[in-house]
């Protein structure tokens, strides 16, 4: 039994709290997932875990010319996952220690306000291993399997990094904080977090797309590997390699300077954190003078639709979980907007244009489902709009144009850049944007699912939109995308299958339209 | 003065056989109602006697399953947008944009019922400054307490200065000083000639500043009249509000005498 008001009983309830937020992430419709269905999900996430596991355990098996190049290869893997790592720590301390909003009660109690913020310290730390945990245990687990067991040491490695990633994550949370205030601090936090998953993404893929470098991913890494192993096994360099690899005076030192660091930036958070407040309320003191310097007439002279597109932008952009998603998305497609910003000269032909028309078609028509979805079905005041003298489906109408506008020029520019200076190209990308994008829209507009903005990723779990509606959306979209295909790619017969499937969603919304009604505006 | 819309004749809000169902139940069942133009009038019921989806129907949120809904002469039915132009609608909780500033919510709100902006900005000014957020009139809505939030969206009902102001239990939430700022200003945009009809729990508000009083039970109107008609009616001269409430209420469940 954990002594209630303990250090292991908060944690405890630190990583209750967390795999409840991690849990509804799987609820449907509201309801949550049963136990018996949830361990079954968990069993076959780590299943496919350990088949990728066993996958890279396998090639290391096969390469054994990597072998001298092991500790600087390992290092770079470990460093990425401490980068990953720190930026998840990063936004979750923001989130546990200045927006969740409990501290008030727990630092009521009669528990030492230190033991409070090491556990939510140590919270941070378990969350922020799990995600070098996936990367790096099932192959742990996989090289122990096949006759290696040294490569356990992995676990306390994991240990070390989630360890380090918190120490680095709330120190740079507290310092945020006190610069900017909370809100703002979040923004950013989200911001870096997104940045640092970009660029390991980046960084890894970059090489291989650049069709101008003569350099493959591969073909870098070995050579820096080649010139970092010259420094010789023994050097300092590689300790939290061979710490990985199981030695025990490296994994010894790691652990200890990773708790040390905790310990140093955990035990410094009570003064931090209220220091931090106090500094941001400070920020407060800038906030009276803004709103003294609050403008006294903003735009009344201007007409509905402006107001109605300034109205839609801001809530988007002022929304920092909104803008993480909406990055997220981008961030998926990076591969394909590096390809896309290539000289069309460097194409390899036909196919790779078809290739390139139909990413750009994909990628309008998934942020245009987003943001549609977002303005139109998860309007915050519906009944304001219902109240208005609009006639009915007006303001859904013009919410559906002051999305896709920006979104269009966005597109468009782009594609004018890749297929410059082939006119019909373009022609072709433009058209299957556009109307890609449209039919999206208007699927949104005539067969609406309801829902509010902090649904927007589980808006098409089951259980909250009927499977014939995404079924319909995957269609339009994938439907617009063949076509593309078959217009920039020369290939005019596809282009002409395709298309009954990239009409077909939005024929079906429109003959079921009257269930606009449920919009209530 | 509250005199845009339309100017039809008669009362300013008529209900005629009013009815709607959910399920099998009716929530509103032939409700007829007159209200003059002018007057300050309250509907009391006890929970779930149909008041909240009658105003949701005069707003025209819910689409009743028969009878009709006329404002200043025009139905709400056929003439939506006709209708809706001197109406204002306050819900219990109102749902702002978070992500808005208060002086860019009454923008939006502006813009959607027309007004020129020689009229709107001094005019969301006024209320602003009435009703104490002037000062946060550049704060995210997400910041304002409960009683700000039910401030601003009293101030977006008021801005195009409608005729007939609908609230649902408007003084929900708030504190004693706000209550009181909501109720003077309420009165005086009756002084200025609007029409303003508001459902409530706190029987003391409707004794204070209603001019006549509805009292639905199960979606019907069981009496209605100023105070004194309604003690009047029951016998019971110098009894409250309240007491003459719980007495007919009680009656229509069969529990009273």
């Amino acid at each position: 039994m954990l002594r209630p008001g303990g250090l292991w009983w908060l944690l405890r309830w630190e990583l209750l709290l967390a795999w409840r937020g991690y849990a509804a992430r799987f609820e449907r419709g509201g309801r949550r997932l049963g136990r018996r269905r949830l361990a079954l999900n968990l069993f076959g996430l780590l299943g496919l875990l350990h088949l990728y596991g066993f996958g890279i355990a396998l090639a290391a098996r096969g390469l054994p010319q990597l072998a001298p190049l092991q500790l600087p290869l390992l290092s770079l893997v470990l460093a990425v996952a401490l980068l990953t790592a720190t930026g998840a720590a990063l936004a979750i301390a923001i989130d546990l220690l200045f927006v969740r909003g409990d501290l008030d009660l727990l630092c009521s109690t009669p528990a030492p306000v230190r033991r409070i913020f090491t556990a939510r310290g140590l919270g941070v730390a378990v969350q922020a291993a799990a995600v070098p945990a996936t990367m790096l245990l099932p192959v742990a687990n996989a090289a122990a399997l096949l006759g290696a067991p040294r490569w356990l040491g992995l676990y306390p490695a994991v240990a070390a990094i989630g360890l380090a990633a918190a120490a680095l994550g709330l120190g740079l949370a507290v310092l945020l904080v006190r610069a900017i205030g909370p809100a703002r601090a979040r923004i950013v936090a989200l911001a870096l977090s997104a940045v640092l998953g970009a660029s390991v993404l980046l960084g890894i893929q970059l090489p291989n797309l650049l069709r101008g470098s003569r350099h493959t991913t591969g073909s870098l890494l070995l050579h820096w590997s080649q010139g970092a192993a010259s420094a010789g096994p023994d050097s300092w360099l590689w300790l939290p390699a061979r710490a990985a690899r199981g030695e025990p005076a490296a994994l010894a030192l790691c652990l200890l300077a990773a708790a040390a660091a905790f310990v140093l930036v955990a035990g410094s958070l009570p003064r931090g954190f209220a220091y931090a407040l106090e500094r941001a309320a400070g920020v407060g003191g800038r906030v009276a003078a803004r709103r003294e310097a609050a403008p006294q007439r903003q735009g009344f002279e201007q007409g509905l639709w402006r107001l109605m597109f300034v109205k839609e932008w801001r809530l988007i952009v002022r929304d920092p979980q909104l803008l993480m998603l909406l990055v997220q998305t981008v961030i998926g497609f990076i591969p394909g907007f590096i390809l896309l910003l290539r000289p069309v000269q460097s194409w390899s032909g036909a196919a790779q244009q078809g290739a390139a028309a139909a990413l750009a078609a994909l990628i309008a028509c998934v942020l245009a489902d987003t943001m549609v979805w977002l303005a139109v079905c998860a309007e915050d005041m519906p009944e304001l709009l219902a109240c208005a003298p609009r006639r009915r489906g007006e303001l859904r109408r013009m919410k559906l144009v002051v999305i896709l506008l920006p979104l269009w020029l966005l597109t468009f520019a782009v594609s004018l850049w890749a297929a410059w200076p082939r006119p019909l190209l373009f022609l072709a990308m433009a058209a299957c944007i556009a109307g890609g994008s449209l039919s999206v829209g208007l699927f949104h507009l005539w067969l609406p699912t309801p829902g509010s903005r902090k649904d927007i990723r589980r808006r098409y779990r089951r259980g909250n939109a009927p499977l014939g509606r995404i079924l319909a959306t995957m269609a339009m979209q994938f439907g617009w995308a063949g076509c593309a295909w078959g217009l920039a790619g020369g290939y005019p017969l596809a282009a002409l299958a395709a298309l009954p499937l990239a009409l077909g969603g939005a024929g079906y919304a429109w003959l079921r339209r009257n269930e606009g009604d449920l919009l209530r505006y | 003065m509250y005199t845009e819309g339309p100017a039809g004749p008669g009362p300013a809000l008529e209900l005629a056989g009013l009815r709607k169902h959910f399920g099998g139940t009716a929530a509103v069942d032939g409700l007829d109602l007159r209200i003059g133009a002018g007057e300050f009038y309250a509907l009391l019921g006890p929970n779930g006697a149909g008041k909240t989806t009658t105003l949701r129907m005069v707003a025209g949120l819910l689409r009743p399953d028969g009878g009709r809904v006329r404002i200043f002469g025009v139905d709400v039915a056929a003439e939506p947008e006709r209708a809706k132009r001197p109406l204002a609608w306050v819900p219990d909780e109102p749902m702002l944009y978070d992500k808005l500033r208060g002086l860019e919510y009454l923008e939006f709100v502006a813009g959607l019922w027309g007004m020129p902006a020689a009229e709107a900005a001094p005019r969301a000014r006024e209320l602003l400054e009435w009703l104490d957020l002037w000062q946060q009139r550049g704060d995210y809505a997400e910041t304002y307490s409960k009683g700000m939030r039910q401030k601003l969206a009293l101030a977006g009902a008021l801005l195009h200065r409608p005729r007939l102001l609908i609230l649902d239990e408007p003084l929900t939430g708030l504190d004693a000083a706000a209550a009181r700022q909501v109720k003077d200003l309420l009165r005086q945009i009756v002084r200025e000639g609007a029409t303003v009809v508001l459902t409530t729990h706190i029987l003391e508000v409707a004794e204070r500043l209603a001019e006549r009083i509805g009292i639905i039970a199960g979606g019907r109107l069981i009496a209605e009249g100023t105070l004194e008609q309604l003690r009047a009616q029951r016998g019971a001269g110098g009894q409250t509000l309240e007491d003459v409430f719980l007495d007919l209420t009680a009656r229509r469940e069969g529990r009273g005498s």
